[in-house]
């Protein structure tokens, strides 16, 4: 074993890192795509290094290894890996694992208790509220002094809104940012921020939709200024200023992809797939060496 | 061209096209107007599940029921959902919100946007 081990988690950095910037020549889509892709990238890329550092480590406990059968030929006994860096990478994985496991749990649950939405429902609720449910039958959830407090087109706006949500599937994006980011907390910033991107992409599909952004961008603050409106929440909060960032965004021209711009984002795609490629290997070197 | 999409998804689809339009619109209309490949039958069934909710008015015209956008007076909303929403924060923030509130900085920030739009 040798330095190149790491190579795939410091690649997938990398591309993280880039990701970071595609939202400012991007449109919302490609950026909210570009980043979840990386979010998962790096959490392939740590785990899988922990897998190889636990059973490279692990291996030189002689018990384990005739256990395991941790092939000398790919390793050589010289990795450096001692058995306490191999307990140490176990009990990281672990507490990763358990981490995402229970973020899962945690969304299955909330989400479940939406089961029963069918397609679009008035609540009689006296905060502005309004989300889109995802999943079969699904639908949209609107609170009725949301709907007393609108004229026609910002209705329009706020239903269009919800339902590029569902068309687009903006929650699976949403939560597999959060989970991995409730493994890995460095990633909460980038989870964040995809979040808030499937909000910006839906309010340009809502723009598209009613044929103006402006109309958009003054809902947007029209609710959000209502009275009694919901307190951001500390989990999964969007991030703050979100409402503010998005009405700026929709209030200025909108992003036109240029070829420079085009050709930006397929290098990020291009680095972003080189490191799973080394992923792919190193993880397939592993396995296959393993017994 | 979409793809396929649940029925509760396309429920909210069908009524954005009628409160997105000034006038009362035909089953052929509104199917015109989806840019979904979906059976004429399918549409009618779901203009009918929004009238039935209080969503949609309807009124002969022709040979077919007119559609318009209609807000329900009645509560459709089971009380179940109504205690969830009013009790839990925490199933509510699995769901992406339209916008969260703000807090007393980004209000007054966003006033001072609103202001120098509107000059």
């Amino acid at each position: 074993m040798s330095i190149a081990i790491g190579f795939p988690l410091v690649t997938a950095l990398v591309a993280l890192a880039a990701s970071w910037f595609v939202p400012r020549f991007a449109r919302p889509a490609t950026a909210v795509w570009a980043l979840t892709l990386a979010i998962v990238l790096a959490v392939l890329a740590t785990l899988t290094l922990l897998l190889q550092l636990s059973a490279a480590g692990l291996s030189e406990v002689p018990v384990i290894a005739d256990v395991i059968g941790w092939c000398r030929v790919l390793y050589g006994g010289q990795h450096g890996a001692t058995p306490i860096v191999g307990v140490v990478s176990l009990l990281a994985l672990g507490f990763i694992g358990w981490r995402i496991a229970s973020h899962v749990r945690r969304v299955r649950s909330g989400m479940r208790q939406f089961s029963g939405v069918t397609g679009v429902e008035v609540v009689d609720l006296d905060r502005p509220l309004a989300f889109a449910v995802p999943g079969s039958p699904g639908g949209v959830v609107i609170s009725r002094s949301m709907l007393d407090e609108l004229d026609r087109d910002e209705r329009s706006v706020i239903l269009a809104h919800e339902n590029a949500h569902l068309r687009y599937h903006h929650h699976v994006f949403v939560h597999v940012a959060g989970a991995c980011s409730a493994g890995l907390p460095f990633l909460s910033p980038f989870a964040r921020k995809v979040a808030y991107l499937t909000e910006r992409w839906a309010d340009e599909f809502a723009a598209n939709r009613v044929g103006s952004r402006d109309l958009v961008a003054t809902t947007i603050a029209r609710v959000a200024l209502l009275p009694n409106a919901i307190a951001p929440l500390h989990t999964q909060a969007l991030v703050s200023g979100d409402v503010v960032g998005r009405f700026e965004a929709l209030e200025s021209p909108p992003l036109v992809s240029t070829p420079r711009r085009t050709i930006a984002v397929g290098l990020l795609v291009a680095v972003a797939l080189v490191a799973t490629g080394f992923q792919v290997h190193h993880l397939v070197d592993f396995l296959s060496h393993s017994r | 061209m979409g793809p396929r999409r649940p029925l509760g998804a396309l429920e909210a689809e069908i009524l954005e096209v009628l409160w997105h339009s000034d006038r009362a619109l035909t089953p052929a209309e509104v199917l015109d107007a989806l840019d979904a490949d979906l059976a004429y039958t399918t549409v009618m069934t779901v203009l009918g599940r929004l009238w039935a909710k209080g969503l949609a008015r309807r009124e002969k015209s022709g040979r077919a029921y007119g559609y318009t956008a209609a807000v329900s007076e009645a509560d459709l909303s089971a009380d179940r959902m109504r205690n969830v929403l009013a009790t839990s924060s925490d199933a509510a923030a699995t769901m992406s919100q339209f916008v969260a509130g703000l807090d007393d900085e980004q209000q007054k920030q966003l006033r001072a946007l609103l202001e120098k739009r509107s000059r």
